[in-house]
């Protein structure tokens, strides 16, 4: 019974979705240019695989997410950590922080255009930011958190202060981390899809702009169903690594 | 005799207004078990944390072998009333985390020697590679124990590590206590608010006082060594429990006015 749930549920729930689609089309509500129909998406999916145009853009895309995404998770967490830990840091980094984190991602883009000019760049660095954000605030939360008697159970068997950070700290904190890296993953697409706006010349992004130029709306829904399988997709390596990781 | 710890005149404000301890004055002879006893907030915890070096006194004077305590080490081991093991790590890599949070500056052979002699002294043979979690209370205060005996302390500090056993478990780590005692003969300072086990443990039992706490009476065991469980049933064992319980009591009425 649960099997098929599993199974059965969601492709009902697809079936109506693309069914409706479907009727909307046929009922010609739409002209074809702004509505393609399901069968017109599957097809141009598989030219956009088969022509290996797809993997072209999925590289530029991963590669931006994975520069920027692995920056960014480099300063979150270990800014976090030492925004958690020492009460002083803290004071004196995280108001700035707090002032900086209200600021919409998408509103960095004409200054990152105007820094880094056109190419990887700008992206990177918009990734760097949404994905630094949440790792950031969890870290601080689990280094905040961590037991105070696993601190001092470490200050007794001898821990100097950047070993009790490294060895400690880091795994106490590790569960929060991992869940802000998740979240700043999920942002680092949405960053990478919104930086591809301008001044590239592949991405999944860009693919999804560009179609859009020319009312190749088909493409921006083969586009759209890319980013959200990709996202899909690094999330569940994410969640996979973690729960092995905490296993522990 | 050589004292091992020493404190003389110790006072411990908390904040503004909480005095935990005032005008304190103990010591702890080598190798012998020596209990801290007293009613619940009487600042049987601050003692403890103030010789590991969690805390600074306010006032007076807190010594090992005759030095000032500055910050905790190696050398005061201590086992909470929770484990406080880390439970990212097996029961080996806890037992030997104390070289790796050093930096590993003892010999790796001999180390590692170390760890395996503890974990079969300590009956932890074939849960070398269990974390915490898969543990019960007994085995994990167990851990605990190896974790700080690998380091070879001068003193092991027990913060009432046995209150939230079971009944039948804190008796037979009770037990398991006196047999490494008997076997390492290491200087042991033991704090409960369980008459029964400062008196079964201890070789000398202080009493404290309510808040502000200080020592109010110092009882010799007149128990001999090794100690067998049939021994509770002695009249001098009955009799230092009564004795206690009075001082005890008195306390606790002091408390409530």
């Amino acid at each position: 019974m649960k099997r098929t749930s599993v199974i059965l549920f969601p492709l009902i729930s697809f079936g109506g979705l693309i069914l409706i689609w479907q009727l909307v089309v046929t009922a010609g509500v739409f002209p074809e240019l702004v509505m393609p129909a399901p069968w017109t998406v599957a097809k141009t999916f598989y030219r956009f695989f088969a022509g290996g145009e797809f993997f072209v853009h999925l590289w530029a895309s991963l590669g931006r997410i994975f520069t920027g995404f692995l920056i960014g998770a480099f300063l979150g967490v270990s800014l976090g950590i030492l925004v958690g830990h020492f009460r002083l840091v803290e004071r004196l980094i995280d108001p700035l922080i707090q002032a900086l984190r209200p600021i919409p991602i998408a509103a960095w883009l004409p200054l990152a255009i105007v820094w880094f000019g056109i190419g990887d760049k700008p992206g990177i660095f918009l990734i760097v930011i949404g994905a630094f954000f949440p790792i950031f605030i969890n870290t601080v939360h689990g280094v905040k958190f961590t037991q105070p008697i696993l601190l001092r159970a470490a200050h007794m068997l001898g821990a100097t202060s950047w070993r009790l950070l490294l060895y400690v700290v880091l795994p106490a904190a590790l569960p929060n981390i991992l869940t802000g890296i998740r979240i700043g993953m999920g942002l680092a697409w949405v960053c990478v899809v919104i930086s591809e706006l301008l001044g590239v010349t592949a991405g999944l992004g860009f693919a999804i702009w560009d179609a859009q130029v020319y009312l190749h709306t088909d493409k921006v829904i083969v586009g759209m169903i890319v980013i959200g399988a990709m996202g899909t997709l690094t999330d569940r390596i994410l969640l996979s690594l973690s729960s092995r990781w905490l296993k522990g | 005799m050589e004292n091992k710890i020493f404190l003389k005149e110790v006072t411990k404000v908390f904040g503004e207004k909480t005095t935990a301890l005032e005008g304190l004055s103990m010591e702890v002879f080598p190798n012998e078990i020596l209990c801290l006893l007293g009613p619940s907030g009487c600042g049987k915890s601050t003692v403890l944390n103030l010789i590991a070096g969690f805390e600074s006194p306010t006032s007076g004077e807190v010594c090992l072998e005759g030095r000032p305590i500055v910050r905790p080490g190696p050398d005061r081991g201590v086992i909470f009333q929770e484990h406080a093991l880390f439970p990212w790590l097996n029961v080996e890599q806890n037992i030997a985390f104390g070289k790796k949070l050093r930096g590993g500056v003892e010999d790796e052979v001999r180390y590692g020697e170390s760890v395996k002699k503890y974990i079969e002294l300590m009956g932890l043979g074939g849960f070398e590679h269990h974390y915490p979690r898969q543990l019960s209370g007994g085995m994990k205060q167990r851990v605990a124990i190896a974790r700080v005996l690998v380091n070879e302390p001068a003193v092991i500090l027990m913060d009432e590590p046995f209150a939230s056993l079971d009944a039948q478990t804190r008796l037979s780590m009770q037990m398991f206590l006196l047999e490494l005692w008997e076997r390492l003969r290491t200087t042991i300072l033991f704090i409960t608010h369980d008459i029964e086990e400062a008196v079964f443990l201890g070789d000398r039992i202080y009493v404290m006082t309510a808040r502000p706490g200080k020592t109010k009476a110092l009882i010799p065991v007149p128990l001999e060594r090794p100690r067998r469980y049939e021994m509770v049933l002695s009249s001098s064992f009955n009799e230092t429990k009564a004795r206690i319980f009075e001082l005890i009591k008195e306390e606790t009425k002091t408390f409530r006015n």
